[in-house]
C-alpha cells in the first residue's frame, strides 16, 4: 500500500493518475497529527508515502522518510500544490534537493493566501449563506453552506496536486498571484452583505419591537468591534451576549 | 430512542464532527450551522438545531483554526447545545429558556474543548516522535499508526466531552430546569452584531460599511414582506 515503486513504478517516471488520486485523498489527513513542534510533518509524509522508494531501496526509503518528516506548515488546502510538486520531484529522482526548496519557498506564501482566501473569505461567506438560509430555507441551509465552500475547496485541492505534479512549484503562482486580492475582496464584500442582511433581519424582528432591538444590536456591534480590537476571544464576548439575551428574556424586554 | 441512547448517539456525532475542524477533511462539517443541523436531525428537532447552530455560527465567525492559534471546539459545543436544549425541553422548560441556557452551555463547552484540543496536540507530539524514531530505522508503519492514533484521540476527546456535559446536564435538569417561560430566546439580536463586528474589524477599506448598510436595508425589507 505504501509504495507505487513496489508495484512497478520506477524513479524517473511521472506521477500517474492513480498516484495523484492517492496523494489527493491523503491530503485530507495532512493535519491529522498536527503538533506544536513539527506541525504538519507527519501528515505531509503520510500524504506522499505512495511515492516512497520501495523495500528494494532501504537507504532511499529511509532518506525519503527522514526528509519528509521535517517541520512543515501551510494552509491545508493549498498544501496540495507542494504535495503534487514534491511527489513528482521524488518520482523524477530529484527528491534529495527540490522538495526542501519547494517547502521553504512556498509554505509561507501559500499559508497566507489560503488563510486569506479560504479561511478568511470563502468560509465566512459560506457560513453566512448557511445562516441566511436557516432564516429562509431551513432544510437547505447546511447543504448550501457545504456546497458553497466545498465545490471550490475540493477543486483547489485536486488542481493543486495535478498542476503541482505537471509544473512543479511554479504552479502555485496561480493562487499567490495578484488575482487573489480581488477574489478576497469580492468574497468578503458578499459575506459582509449577508451578515448585514442577518443584522437587518434581527433589528426589524418578525414579531416587531424594532426600537429596543436597534439599541441592543448597536450596543453589541460596538462591543464586538472593541473586542476585536482588544483581542478578546469570540467565546468570551459571545458569553456576554448569551447571558445578556437571557437577561432580556427574564426581564420581559424580549421573548413572549 | 432512550435518554442513554440519545446521549450516546450525540456523543458519537460530536466526536466524528470534531475530526473535521483540523484533523481530517476540513469540509466545514464542524461549522455550527452544519453540526447544529445534523444534531437537530438526531434529536428530531431541526428548528432548535438550526437556531443554536446559526447563533454559534455568528459568534464564532471569526474563529480561524490556523497554525498554533487556539480555537474552541465548535462542533462538540454545537452538538452539546442541541442536546441540552432537548433535555431542558423534555424537563418542561419553554423554548426560550431551553435555547438560551443551551447556548451558554455550548460556549462554555467550546472553551473546555479548546483546552482539550491543546492536550491532544501535545499527545500528537509524542506520536510524531514515535513515527520519526521508527522512520530512522526505515520503518514507515509508524506514520500510518500515528495518523490512526491521533484521529482516534481527537475523536475520543470530542465524544467524551460531549458525553460528560450531556450526562451532567441531564442529571441537573431533572432537579433544576426552569419550567415554562417565554417561547422565544432573543439570539440574533446580539449574535448578528457580533458577526458583523468581526467582518467590519477584518476589513481594510471603508466600503465595508456600505456593504453592511446594504445588507441591513435588505434584511429589514425582507422582514416586511
Amino acid at each position: 500500500m505504501d509504495s507505487f515503486e513496489a508495484r512497478g513504478e520506477r524513479r524517473g517516471r511521472r506521477l500517474t493518475v492513480a498516484g495523484r488520486l492517492a496523494v489527493f485523498a491523503r491530503s485530507f489527513l495532512l493535519q491529522s497529527v498536527w503538533n506544536p513542534r513539527g506541525m504538519q510533518n507527519v501528515g505531509f509524509c503520510f500524504a506522499i508515502l505512495p511515492v516512497a522508494p520501495g523495500a528494494d531501496d532501504p537507504r532511499g526509503r529511509t532518506a525519503f522518510l527522514e526528509r519528509h518528516l521535517r517541520f512543515f506548515n501551510t494552509n491545508p488546502a493549498l498544501a496540495s500544490y507542494v504535495l503534487g510538486a514534491t511527489a513528482a520531484a521524488e518520482l523524477a529522482g530529484r527528491g534529495a534537493t527540490e522538495p526542501e526548496e519547494l517547502k521553504r519557498a512556498l509554505a509561507g506564501p501559500l499559508g497566507m493566501a489560503g488563510d486569506g482566501l479560504l479561511w478568511g473569505s470563502l468560509r465566512p461567506l459560506a457560513a453566512l449563506a448557511g445562516v441566511v438560509g436557516a432564516l429562509a430555507f431551513p432544510l437547505y441551509a447546511a447543504a448550501a453552506m457545504l456546497a458553497i465552500y466545498n465545490v471550490p475547496h475540493v477543486a483547489i485541492r485536486w488542481r493543486g496536486v495535478a498542476r503541482g505534479a505537471d509544473l512543479g512549484g511554479a504552479a502555485a503562482r496561480e493562487v499567490i498571484g495578484p488575482g487573489l486580492r480581488a477574489s478576497v475582496r469580492l468574497l468578503r464584500g458578499a459575506a459582509t452583505v449577508l451578515v448585514g442582511l442577518t443584522l437587518g433581519w434581527a433589528i426589524a424582528g418578525a414579531e416587531g419591537g424594532a426600537g429596543w432591538r436597534s439599541v441592543v444590536a448597536g450596543v453589541y456591534l460596538v462591543l464586538g468591534l472593541a473586542a476585536a480590537r482588544l483581542g478578546i476571544p469570540p467565546t468570551v464576548i459571545g458569553l456576554a451576549g448569551a447571558v445578556g439575551g437571557l437577561v432580556l428574556m427574564a426581564t420581559g424586554v424580549a421573548g413572549g | 430512542m432512550t435518554e442513554a441512547g440519545l446521549i450516546a448517539a450525540l456523543a458519537l456525532l460530536a466526536g466524528g464532527l470534531a475530526l473535521d475542524a483540523t484533523a481530517a477533511f476540513q469540509l466545514m462539517l464542524s461549522q455550527p450551522i452544519v453540526s447544529g443541523t445534523l444534531a437537530g436531525l438526531v434529536t428530531g428537532d431541526l428548528g432548535t438545531g438550526l437556531a443554536i447552530g446559526a447563533t454559534l455560527q455568528l459568534v464564532w465567525l471569526g474563529v480561524l483554526p490556523v497554525g498554533a492559534a487556539p480555537f474552541p471546539d465548535t462542533a462538540v459545543a454545537t452538538v452539546v447545545g442541541v442536546g441540552v436544549a432537548r433535555t431542558l425541553t423534555a424537563a418542561g422548560s419553554g423554548a426560550g429558556w431551553a435555547i438560551g441556557i443551551a447556548v451558554v452551555v455550548s460556549l462554555l463547552t467550546g472553551a473546555v474543548g479548546q483546552w482539550l484540543i491543546a492536550r491532544v496536540r501535545r499527545l500528537n507530539m509524542r506520536l510524531a516522535d514515535m513515527a520519526i524514531a521508527r522512520a530512522e530505522r526505515g520503518d514507515s508503519r509508524g506514520i500510518g499508526l500515528a495518523v490512526a492514533l491521533a484521529l482516534g484521540a481527537r475523536f475520543a476527546a470530542g465524544a467524551a466531552l460531549a458525553a460528560v456535559v450531556l450526562v451532567v446536564t441531564s442529571v441537573v435538569a431533572g432537579h433544576a430546569a426552569p419550567v415554562g417561560g417565554p417561547a422565544h430566546y432573543p439570539a440574533l439580536v446580539w449574535a448578528a452584531p457580533l458577526g458583523a463586528a468581526w467582518m467590519a474589524a477584518r476589513a481594510r477599506g471603508r466600503e465595508v460599511w456600505a456593504f453592511l448598510g446594504l445588507g441591513v436595508a435588505g434584511g429589514i425589507a425582507l422582514t416586511s414582506l
